[in-house]
């Protein structure tokens, strides 16, 4: 049996007193892009959260490999450094060669003239551009996204998750993205999950079987047999 | 700059104008409050033409540097460190809320005991009062950082500790930094002036102390009013960088 890019047993969360999640368990082959989606509130975040050691989980084991990504849903940044700074700081690469990493990922996310701006100068969809190349600066085994195209038009939307899979396929991590989009979740994955609303087990775990690569527009793949039998099956997961 | 901080000059300076009118259209008797004009001039007197006061001056100016010097060389590890762990945030924030209400000028003869009658005494009273002001800011400054998310941003990026001191607290504790100055060096003018009308030889304090009791009115006033400026011009200064540097780090 091949290692896993990421292995959850038993893990049980309890935020103010509630329980988030209960006993939950998942194994996320290494090099899977997989997405996490759910009703609101069903504890995908705390999933991740909990994932990247944000929060303290007393109860369940996670193995996850050492250099872990991780693009928050509000793309935190560090307003006192300039964009470049602020994917250096994540780098743990020499100067020199992270410096050049970080310029091709601007370059790639279109964002080449911003290195030297402070994040206070970027739009939402700008700050969620950097906050997803940032996860990827450290060279990861695993990367977590969470809804990072949440916000933005659609253009944006569908040319940073083409990015994504751009970058996933030429570094050969594992993904792990949150995603309430149903389109979404159907054209970026090779596995999909549905979590349910107690947070206790998946309700759907279903293997993506459209041929790569993809169209990086929906309406290409509507049609398709196998995105509407997945459609179906994740709506009606997620009710 | 921005329009704040020099609202305070333009009202000092507004008041200066009306007391200078009130005294000159004799409504208070000038022996006991003389009017600012006649204040500036003697104080440039006795800057000018009294080389005693330029001894005065840098007598205190030396304990005055020492203590705010000290306070900060001390608060920027002790802030760090509070940043780095929330253990020791809570223990320095328990040991302030002992020694803050201390009224500082009481613990002076203690001060005495410890470094006799010398400028430590006094620089230690300095340092005393500057630095629980410039760590109570900072460590507010922590809370703020932690409550916006940066401290688990820099556990999410696994920054090493000198990362997270060198990129992420002293750049995003600027603010409190010099809101603790501006506070911590208004409050050390006091107890240098304080700590100067005891046990000293030289001082700006025994020169007023000198004044009161030699009933130099004019001389007094002087003073005052030099401590007083030196006062303003720090408090701007350290509120305009404040107000800089937390409007750098508005919008996220």
């Amino acid at each position: 049996m091949t290692k896993p890019g990421l292995e959850v047993k038993d893990l049980s969360v309890t935020l103010s007193g509630q329980s988030v999640l209960s006993n939950l368990n998942l194994r996320i082959e290494s090099g899977q892009f997989a997405v996490l989606s759910g009703a609101s509130g069903c504890g995908k975040t705390t999933l991740l959260r909990a994932i990247a050691g944000e929060i303290v989980t007393p109860k369940g084991a996670i193995s996850v490999p050492m250099k872990i990504g991780y693009a928050q849903q509000s793309a935190p940044l560090f307003p006192w450094l300039s964009v470049l700074d602020n994917l250096l700081l994540a780098s743990q690469l020499n100067k020199q060669s992270a410096s050049e990493k970080a310029v091709g990922l601007l370059r790639k996310v279109g964002l080449e003239n911003a290195a030297d701006v402070r994040p206070k100068a970027l739009s939402g969809g700008m700050r969620s551009r950097v906050s997803l190349i940032r996860a990827f600066m450290n060279e990861p085994k695993l990367v977590l996204l969470d809804e990072p195209f949440n916000g933005l038009d659609i253009q944006n939307r569908e040319r940073l998750q083409a990015i994504t899979c751009e970058l996933w396929q030429e570094t050969h991590t594992t993904v792990l993205l949150v995603s309430h989009d149903l389109d979404e979740a159907i054209r970026l994955s090779d596995r999909i999950l549905v979590l349910s609303s107690g947070g206790d087990r998946f309700t759907m775990d279903a293997l993506n079987t459209i041929s790569r690569p993809r169209s990086a527009r929906s309406i290409d793949l509507q049609p398709l047999p196998e995105f509407r039998v997945l459609w179906n099956q994740m709506q009606s997961s997620i009710q | 700059m921005k329009r704040q901080p020099l609202i305070g000059i333009v009202i000092s300076i507004g008041l200066l104008i009306l007391l200078e009118c009130i005294c000159r259209l004799g409504f208070i008797d000038i022996r006991f409050f003389p009017s600012p004009s006649s204040v500036f001039f003697r104080l440039f007197e006795i800057l000018f033409q009294e080389p005693e006061f330029k001894r005065h001056l840098a007598a205190s100016g030396d304990r005055y540097i020492y203590g705010v010097v000290l306070s900060l060389v001390l608060a920027l590890p002790l802030a760090g460190a509070a940043g780095l762990s929330r253990t020791f945030r809570l223990f320095l924030n328990s040991m302030l809320g002992v020694v803050y209400p201390l009224p500082k000028s009481a613990i002076f003869p203690f001060f005495l005991l410890v470094f006799g009658l010398n400028n430590g005494a006094n620089v230690a009273l300095i340092l005393s009062g500057s630095l629980t002001l410039m760590l109570t800011a900072l460590i507010a400054g922590c809370v703020r950082l932690e409550a916006a998310g940066y401290f688990a941003l820099a556990d999410t990026l696994n920054l090493s500790v000198w990362k997270r001191f060198r990129f992420v607290l002293m750049p995003g504790l600027l603010p409190e930094l010099f809101h603790g100055l501006k506070l911590g060096t208004s409050y050390g003018l006091v107890l240098l002036v304080v700590s100067e009308m005891v046990a000293t030889r030289f001082g700006i304090g025994v020169f007023m102390w000198s004044a009161w009791d030699q009933f130099h009115i004019l001389d007094l006033y002087a003073v005052l009013y030099l401590v007083s400026m030196i006062g303003i011009f720090l408090f701007v200064i350290f509120e305009a960088a404040a107000e800089f540097c937390a409007d750098a780090q508005k919008g996220l």
